[in-house]
């Protein structure tokens, strides 16, 4: 665990609220990108990223300094995105009769298309991709996230997930053919380089 | 088609985890089919895109939500120091009252044994301390001997000689044996009322079906007229929701202080405590039932009201509910009017009755968010219930009921 963690936790564990913010605004970023992905849903996102930290507070007695204290965060905030993502299915699922697979785009920051270069073919790529996301499972996405989007490493996702590392690798082996299958499936092409 | 293990291997290759072995074989499968270059080609397309992914921030700044979503809910790291205090000190109590036993079981054991030696020691007819009683230190007390008088020594293993004269009951200076045993002693002791101190009693969801669980909690409802009932839930927006539909069920209702109401609103996860005067021990039992069978709470812990709980009752009212110098608002009551009046008056203030009732809506309870904020003046809202408050019927419990969220 880095430093500046380590002391922010104990600050904050001997009443130093403030110290438990700057913790919020150093992650609250990274935590949020990665919920994004997996629930595809800003205001829902936000939420649960905002939950986490409640939640690690709540818990942070109960935290290991053994562990990054982010991959610790990861995993409360990747358990909550899971649980309510499958919760929204269930609910899109008997809303709809049944015909609930499909995803929720959000609108893209406008801001994109401003920049230079083929802004709509970037854009029409990242929201296949991200569309397709979405129809990953849960567990392998979350690995696919982590690993490709996030950048970390196999045995901080191990820590984030609970899982032993050679899961994390197989599970990202198939997530990867999982998600060429669905963009496949999708009947798009693969983004132009 | 490409067979599974060679597409995993693909993958593998793609992610870097390719074991070495492994690489040259790929390398010839790479070679021979065109199918399978493809799919490595297609993966590492896959992979460049997802990480091309843009990066989204939060957009705003969580630290303060977060930070006032805690001072709303008062974590459990504080709420033990705070709210956990007035119960701490009920241990030295118990402690204290078990060690006050103890002392006055071994002085009334010890002055006993005294007083029985003492008997088994001395001659009925010749030792004028007989009847003494024990001194303040301990010792029995001896009259001061008369120049003519031997000593009176009470160990003598031989009687003193001690001149004939007729005893009767009335003048005898000894005291009887039994009258010694059965006389009360003068020095007093005060009594010790031995009292079963009430402990908080946890009660699990799971468990409220079953008879065995139900029936102590029931017996716990119907022990005292006031309580402190805390649920545990995973989600208390949803308990308070269906606890607020009881509650109408029962053609009562809440008024529920705004922040409160925001919380709920909005389901942020909170903390919120219910003051609610108006049901019986079966209401309790019953609603209690309901919220189990449907999951909404997933255990409770029932303890008595102490004086921590009547100050957080303070604070959440605006004045302590169980004053007894506060008056219910004045309301028609329909037996008064029956003894006094003609049944043409009655008939009035029945009619009188059921519309005062109509307008206030039955009876009345308060929510706001727990911990309860401090404030000196009395707010609006308290201010409503209190001037909708109904005059506590016979049977009803006074309950300070607290829905904690679990993490």
């Amino acid at each position: 665990m880095s430093s500046d963690d380590a002391t922010l936790i104990r600050q904050t564990l001997a009443g130093d609220r403030s110290a438990f913010g700057a913790l919020v605004r150093k992650y609250q970023d990274r935590v949020f990108n990665v919920v994004f992905r997996l629930v595809a849903h800003v205001e829902d996102a936000r939420d649960i990223t905002q939950d986490a930290f409640i939640n690690a507070y709540e818990s942070l007695k109960r935290f290991q300094g053994d562990a990054q204290f982010y991959t610790w965060l990861y995993r409360i905030a990747i358990n909550a995105a899971i649980s309510r993502q499958r919760k929204r299915r269930e609910t899109v699922s008997l809303q709809q009769g049944g015909a609930g697979n499909q995803t929720i785009l959000e609108p893209f920051d406008e801001s994109f298309e401003h920049q230079p270069g083929d802004a709509l073919d970037r854009r029409e790529t990242e929201q296949r991709i991200h569309a397709a996301l979405q129809q990953v499972s849960d567990e392998f996405r979350a690995v696919l996230v982590l690993r490709d989007l996030d950048g970390m490493k196999y045995d901080e996702i191990a820590d984030a997930l609970d899982l032993p590392i050679g899961t994390v690798r197989s599970r990202l082996h198939r997530a990867r053919l999982e998600l060429r299958e669905i963009l496949e499936r999708s009947n798009n092409k693969v983004p132009r380089t | 088609m490409i067979p599974n293990e060679l597409a995993e291997r693909i993958a593998a290759d793609v992610s870097g985890d390719l074991m070495p072995a492994d690489v040259e074989r790929l390398r010839q499968d790479l070679a021979k089919s065109p199918e399978t270059r493809r799919l490595h080609r297609a993966l590492q397309k896959d992979v460049e895109a997802v990480r091309n992914l843009p990066k989204r921030a939060v957009g705003i700044d969580l630290a303060p939500k977060v930070l006032a979503a805690l001072a709303a809910q008062s974590p459990i790291i504080v709420l033990r120091k705070n709210n956990n205090s007035a119960r701490q000190t009920r241990w030295p109590q118990v402690f204290g009252l078990c060690m006050g036993l103890a002392l006055a079981f071994v002085t009334a054991w010890l002055i006993t044994k005294r007083g029985g030696t003492e008997l088994a020691k001395v001659d009925d007819d010749t030792n004028p301390t007989f009847a003494a009683g024990p001194t303040p230190s301990g010792k029995p007390e001896v009259p001061e001997p008369e120049a003519s008088a031997p000593n009176v020594v009470m160990d003598n293993p031989e009687p003193q000689e001690q001149p004939k004269k007729p005893i009767s009951a009335s003048n005898s200076p000894i005291a009887k044996p039994s009258d010694v045993l059965t006389a009360p002693l003068e020095r007093s002791v005060s009594p010790v009322q031995v009292t079963m101190p009430r402990t908080s009693l946890p009660f699990f969801s799971g468990d409220m079906s079953e008879d065995a669980t139900r029936e102590p909690f029931r017996k716990e409802l119907k022990r005292d007229r006031d309580h402190r009932l805390e649920f545990f839930s995973h989600d208390t927006n949803r308990l308070l929701d269906d606890f607020t539909r009881a509650v109408k069920a029962r053609s009562s209702n809440l008024v529920i202080e705004p922040a409160a109401a925001e919380h709920q609103r909005r389901r942020v996860k909170s903390s919120f405590a219910i003051y609610l005067e108006s049901w019986s021990a079966n209401d309790f039992l019953t609603v209690t039932r309901g919220l189990a069978k449907d999951g909404t709470f997933q255990n409770m812990v029932l303890a008595p009201i102490n004086d921590g709980d009547r100050r957080e009752l303070k604070q959440l009212l605006g004045r302590d509910p169980f004053d007894s110098n506060i008056e219910p608002v004045a309301k028609n009551d329909s037996r008064r009017t029956m003894a006094d009046k003609t049944a043409e008056g009655l008939a009035q203030a029945l009619d009188k009755t059921s519309k005062a009732d109509n307008q206030m809506g039955g009876p009345v309870g308060y929510v706001s968010l727990f911990p309860p904020p401090k404030s000196g003046a009395i707010s609006k809202d308290q201010q409503q219930f209190w001037e909708r408050r109904a005059e506590r019927l016979a049977g009803k419990l006074r309950v300070y009921l607290i829905l904690r969220p679990l993490s």
